[in-house]
């Protein structure tokens, strides 16, 4: 009996403690005002103006609840912090993850994600479709299969666990070579550019660094010069050209905020800028109007807010150059000769960055945020050229549409 | 709505818990706040399935209601019973079973179109539960409720709507009015609600994601026997902490609320018979079948052998078929009747009960005997189909099984290594165990032991609850294997 009392009294204490935890983490829940207040407007008036009671509607609205809950929770971060701490101490490749299903740390030590097999046929028709209404204006097409994070020829995931974002890329090249579409897979060039991996893509993030994204506008450029046997100076695009500066331990990547800082450790961020003198016009449209600024590289493209050493190390520091926007055209007033029209992913954004420095004109549209006829927009714009660049985890999931 | 689930924690838990606690001296608003929030809790994964679980409430209440009216009138209560088996099992067959059916007849009729027909979450839990409402009045054990809220709840009472314990109606009857809520209970249940809710987050969901990548690796040749049977035996964690962290937090959210619910699962993976693994695994399903289908089929108590095993077939095939409208479903229901069969056949059960080394000897090796089987089992429970099922089973039993632990099953081991002695630990009843070893004195020592298994028990269920809540927000993979039953 006194056995029983004992573990009662305890088991009262531990109950206490236990239902002050839950009432105070679902107050602090509910008190987190922002995502309910877009759950309230993106979710709930939406269905209040027209409400369908059927079945994938309130599915879709449960959903989204869930969805505010998620953000609601109050030090988010710090638990996901103390979630990666407690995969650090069990040593852990493999973390499961809501959105990706799991997250790995590679034999390199960096956090990345595989990509499942996907079908490629739509892309291949949609990205056929553009290239012979292209033709038939007379604009020249040109769909650069970027990297991704994961190299091609090797496994870099723990476990040899099998993914297929390069797969997938490989058989959209296939299909799109086979429609006689012109390709450049920038893959096999940027990987065995001589960059450890590390250099190449964050560690925390999926993107390539800047210095890799640096290099691959030398590539794309000198690809360019050989498509339309042009004369974009690809040796603009070297080390020699720009300056480098280092910010240690500056940024976590969206990757990174999924495992915590313990377990992703920090990235430094190299923010590349020309030696050279620039002079741009940036007119940026969002929302239905134009915003423009001019000035040098640093000055008119560089969006240096997202460089405060201030901010918390979760700010998106890869948008310092310049992303995402619906359109974005950069003129450049010291170069003259070749307007480029590029459709891109948030690859581009360091792209179309540098690549603004060899040309007059770089335009980019983001198709996840332009939703009108790409035809349309290059049959007035008329550029020299038109660039579908998109990475491999793009391929199969009707980015270019 | 998981109970494993955010939106379950930190809202629908405590609102429910904080209005149920308000209305206490109500006990009829009670009753109707859980009912209502019953069907709320269903109608979050299933607004349209929740109108099949009303109706089957409204149905069955009728059936009872006609049986009373029938009092004394046998072809009359039969007429109500037959009809009330066929519209029960008519709507579950429809759902769950219907389209196997039609794609059996497609293969001598090939033109035959079988639509698609989704599956309502635990249509099959709360049938059973409707069929017992039933079934119990016919049989005399218990009075019908004319209250149809009163036969709501207990068809729809949210802790165990969806994946039981399958509770008989007899046994729930005289809690729906005179239950008592009390502090140790509500304790005791919060507690057990955590240990069911680490069992999910922590160990299910982890060993989901080992069991679920070996089936993918298996289908396309990349995985060793040793690496097969790691999955295996991960995919044996996974069903176990899945069902029985699902049945301790059934339970244990029934006791907040002042409800005691049959126990599910007795450390199944202790089991040294195949038939010992049966009365510790999912025990209300078995309670179910046996007190209605086993017994009045005439059970063990008939004269004839050949009966026996007839009957110990019909439930042993009713068993697997319950789990799903498949083939992989049906032969692991009769592979586990011919090994009770034979186990009955050769009274193997007293043969593990003799003394000293032999006896021990025999526990040791009918224990390696009945996990084989078990997994065994699992493989044919888990596979897509038959020829997935013997795919895998091929890949363990392929020779180099003897060379040891191959690099497949060494990395999954290795990296999952906490989670499964975790996991191995939590199959034995330690606490029962460590109970029967406590001296009876002195005072002082037996104090001592009974402070820190509480200090022991508090914090290792504060830890349990941060833990989980940690994964949970992370958002990891969080399925639930029985909700497809």
């Amino acid at each position: 009996m006194k056995w029983d009392m004992q573990t009662a009294l305890w088991e009262r204490v531990a109950t206490g403690v236990a239902l002050l935890f839950l009432l105070l983490f679902s107050y602090h829940t509910l008190d987190a005002s922002q995502a309910w207040k877009d759950f309230f407007e993106t979710s709930m008036l939406p269905f209040m103006e027209e409400p369908q009671i059927d079945e994938s509607t309130l599915s879709s609205l449960t959903s989204q609840f869930e969805g505010a809950i998620q953000e609601a929770i109050p030090m988010k971060l710090s638990w996901i912090e103390f979630h990666g701490v407690l995969q650090d101490v069990q040593q852990k490749k493999v973390i499961p993850d809501l959105n990706y299903g799991s997250l790995y740390k590679t034999s390199d030590g960096q956090i990345s994600f595989g990509s499942p097999r996907l079908e490629v046929e739509e892309d291949a028709h949609t990205l056929s479709e553009v290239s012979q209404q292209l033709e038939s204006l007379s604009i020249p097409f040109l769909y650069v299969q970027a990297p991704y994070k994961l190299a091609p020829d090797q496994n870099q995931l723990p476990y040899q666990i099998k993914e297929y974002g390069n797969d997938n890329a490989d058989r959209l090249l296939t299909a799109l070579q086979e429609e006689q579409v012109p390709i450049y897979d920038m893959r096999e060039g940027y990987f065995h550019a001589g960059m450890s991996q590390s250099e190449l893509f964050f560690n925390t993030d999926h993107h390539w660094t800047i210095p890799g994204a640096l290099m691959a506008t030398r590539l794309l450029a000198q690809e360019i010069n050989q498509y339309l046997d042009s004369d974009i100076d690809s040796t603009l695009f070297t080390e020699e050209s720009f300056q480098f500066e280092v910010f240690e331990d500056f940024f976590l990547g969206s990757l990174g905020k999924r495992v915590g800082v313990s377990y992703s450790g920090l990235d430094d961020f190299t923010v590349v800028t020309p030696k050279f003198d620039t002079e741009f016009t940036v007119s940026i449209f969002n929302y239905g109007a134009w915003s423009t600024k001019e000035g040098s590289f640093s000055d008119a493209i560089l969006v240096s807010d997202f460089l405060d050493p201030n901010l918390p190390v979760e700010t998106n520091r890869y948008a310092a150059y310049n992303g995402d926007h619906e359109i974005i055209r950069i003129q450049n007033h010291e170069v003259k000769g070749k307007k480029i029209l590029m459709i891109k992913d948030s690859y581009g954004l360091p792209i179309y960055s540098f690549l603004a420095c060899g040309v007059e004109e770089v335009t980019a549209l983001d198709l996840r945020l332009y939703r009108q006829s790409v035809i349309d927009f290059a049959k007035e714009y008329q550029p020299d050229i038109v660039l579908y660049l998109f990475n491999a985890d793009a391929v199969g999931r009707g980015s270019f549409k | 709505m998981l109970f494993s689930s955010l939106v379950f924690l930190t809202l629908f838990l405590p609102l429910t818990m904080l209005i149920y606690y308000f209305l206490k001296p109500w006990r009829q608003a009670q009753n109707i706040f859980i009912f209502l929030v019953s069907l709320f809790f269903y109608a979050w994964g299933e607004p349209v399935f929740v109108l099949i679980l009303v109706f089957s409430i409204f149905l069955n209440w009728g059936f009872g209601l006609l049986l009373v009216n029938s009092t004394g009138k046998r072809t009359q209560r039969r007429i109500v019973l037959i009809l009330s088996l066929v519209l029960n099992l008519g709507i579950m067959y429809y759902f769950k079973y219907h389209m196997f059916t039609l794609s059996i007849f497609k293969t001598w009729f090939p033109h035959l179109v079988i639509p698609f027909i989704r599956l309502p979450i635990g249509i099959s839990f709360f049938t059973f539960q409707a069929l017992s409402y039933v079934l119990d009045i016919y049989l005399g054990k218990v009075q019908a409720n004319r209250n149809p809220f009163q036969v709501g709840l207990y068809i729809a009472l949210f802790p165990q709507l969806i994946a039981g314990p399958i509770l008989r109606y007899e046994t729930i009857a005289e809690q729906i009015n005179f239950r008592k809520e009390n502090v140790a209970d509500f304790s005791h249940g919060l507690v057990r609600f955590i240990i069911g809710l680490g069992k999910k987050v922590l160990l299910a969901n982890q060993f989901a994601l080992i069991s679920e990548e070996s089936v993918r690796r298996v289908s396309y040749g990349a995985v060793t026997p040793s690496g097969a049977w790691v999955g295996i035996v991960a995919y044996a964690f996974q069903i176990l902490f899945d069902f029985a962290g699902y049945s301790d937090m059934a339970i244990g959210l029934g006791k907040m609320m002042g409800f005691h619910f049959p126990e599910n699962f007795d450390h199944p993976y202790i089991s040294v018979s195949v038939s010992e693994f049966w009365r510790r695994w999912h025990i209300s399903l078995g309670t179910w079948f046996r007190e209605y289908v086993y017994f009045p089929l005439g059970g063990s108590r008939v004269s004839n052998k050949g009966r026996v095993t007839f009957n110990l077939f019909v439930v042993w095939a009713l068993t697997g078929i319950w789990h799903g409208a498949n083939w992989t479903f049906i032969v692991w229901g009769i592979f586990y009747f011919l090994l009770i069969a034979i186990e009955k056949a050769i009274d193997y059960e007293k043969l593990l009960t003799s003394k000293g080394f032999s006896g021990w000897l025999m526990r040791r090796l009918g224990h390696f005997y009945t996990m084989t089987a078990v997994l065994i089992g699992w493989v044919l429970f888990r596979a897509a189909n038959l020829r997935d099922a013997w795919g895998y089973l091929g890949v363990m039993f392929q020779q180099s099984l003897f060379q040891g632990l191959q690099p497949d099953a060494r990395m999954i081991l290795g990296e999952n290594k906490v989670f499964f002695i975790a996991a191995f630990l939590a199959c034995f009843p330690w606490i029962e165990w460590f109970s029967s070893y406590v001296p009876k004195t002195p005072h002082w020592l037996i104090f001592i032991f009974n402070l820190a298994k509480g200090i022991v028990l508090s914090i290792g269920v504060l830890f349990i609850l941060i833990i989980s809540m940690t994964y949970l927000i992370k958002g990891s993979y969080n399925p639930f294997i029985y909700f497809n039953f």
